[in-house]
């Protein structure tokens, strides 16, 4: 488990649909950066992957939630979106796009590490994720320089291999 | 005679970009230092600019989480998704800046703010996607 102040899913958010996204999974929150959800829908869809969406680093996602003091940060680990997922009817199995920054860099170990837990692909950006009202996706250190690309990650055992998109 | 600008003909939209510090991750490489602009703040109107910050139009939207680069223990700045009033476009973890460490807005984002009587004065539907430009550069040229 990440920091933060989840003790996992299984009776909170899991065991139900996300409620965001029909076909895919949402994580947003209802704090900071809670237009993801909607700009998401607005990504043209890769066919075969179920898209997911939520805040991230190399190394953990993260939940903006509002309370009455203000807001808190969730962060979860690989072992805790996979057994979100498990549970959420947005996720039929297959292969994942993670809509979330950096965690498919390769000087992290998110979206390597989710893959080997959920035993299937995961498609990850590596480096910051900006997405335009269009739905046109940009993946670099700011919105206006592209030089990143989508990283597919295997299970273990499987050969990784680099896109460039 | 009247003189048309070109901007005007032809309806184009120019955001000026403020607030993207070098030493942000996400900042521009050839911007001032946000040590220049630190412990400097507008005070007695911190409050409403962090209002009027925090209730831009999330116009890029970036599923990135902001740490603080000024004390890194601290954590969390924000996101840094990108705003906008129409007029100028700002990182989502500015605000931080401005309430924590005293951030100084320049005078002429402030004149905007007071302007706009502290209130964004458009919604995402208010944006025509087609015609805007972020200093200068098209945004849409697809």
């Amino acid at each position: 488990m990440g920091a933060g102040v989840h003790g996992g899913f299984g009776s909170t958010f899991g065991a139900r649909q996300s409620g965001i996204l029909v076909a895919d999974s949402s994580l947003v929150g209802n704090g900071q950066g809670a237009a993801l959800a909607s700009y998401a829908k607005r990504v043209s869809k890769e066919p075969g992957y179920t898209d997911v969406a939520i805040h991230g680093a190399p190394g953990y996602v993260s939940v903006f939630i509002k309370t009455s003091n203000g807001e808190d940060r969730i962060d979860l680990n690989h072992r805790s979106l996979a057994k979100y997922l498990k549970q959420d009817k947005g996720y039929a199995g297959g292969k994942i796009r993670l809509l979330s920054c950096k965690t498919g860099s390769p000087t992290g170990t998110f979206a390597q590490n989710l893959a080997n837990k959920l035993g299937v692909v995961v498609r990850a950006p590596s480096d910051t994720l900006h997405i335009f009202p269009n739905g046109r996706i940009v993946i670099g250190p700011n919105s206006f320089t592209n030089t990143g690309r989508w990283i597919d990650y295997y299970p273990k055992g499987r050969k990784r291999r680099k896109n460039e998109h | 005679m009247i003189i048309i600008r070109k901007e005007e003909r032809e309806g184009k939209m120019n955001i000026k970009t403020v607030g993207y510090f070098k030493e942000m991750p996400h900042g521009n490489k050839s911007s001032a230092s946000i040590y220049d602009y630190i412990n400097n703040g507008n005070a007695g109107e911190i409050e409403h600019i962090c209002h009027y910050l925090e209730s831009g139009i999330e116009f890029i939207v970036s599923p990135e989480i902001s740490e603080d680069i000024i004390n890194p223990a601290k954590g969390t700045a924000g996101v840094i998704s990108d705003y906008t009033d129409g007029t100028w476009l700002w990182p989502g973890d500015l605000s931080y800046y401005v309430k924590n460490y005293g951030l100084k807005i320049p005078e002429e984002f402030l004149q905007t703010m007071r302007a706009n009587n502290w209130k964004v004065p458009i919604t995402l539907d208010d944006l025509d996607f087609d015609d805007i430009e972020i200093d200068g550069k098209k945004v849409f040229d697809e």
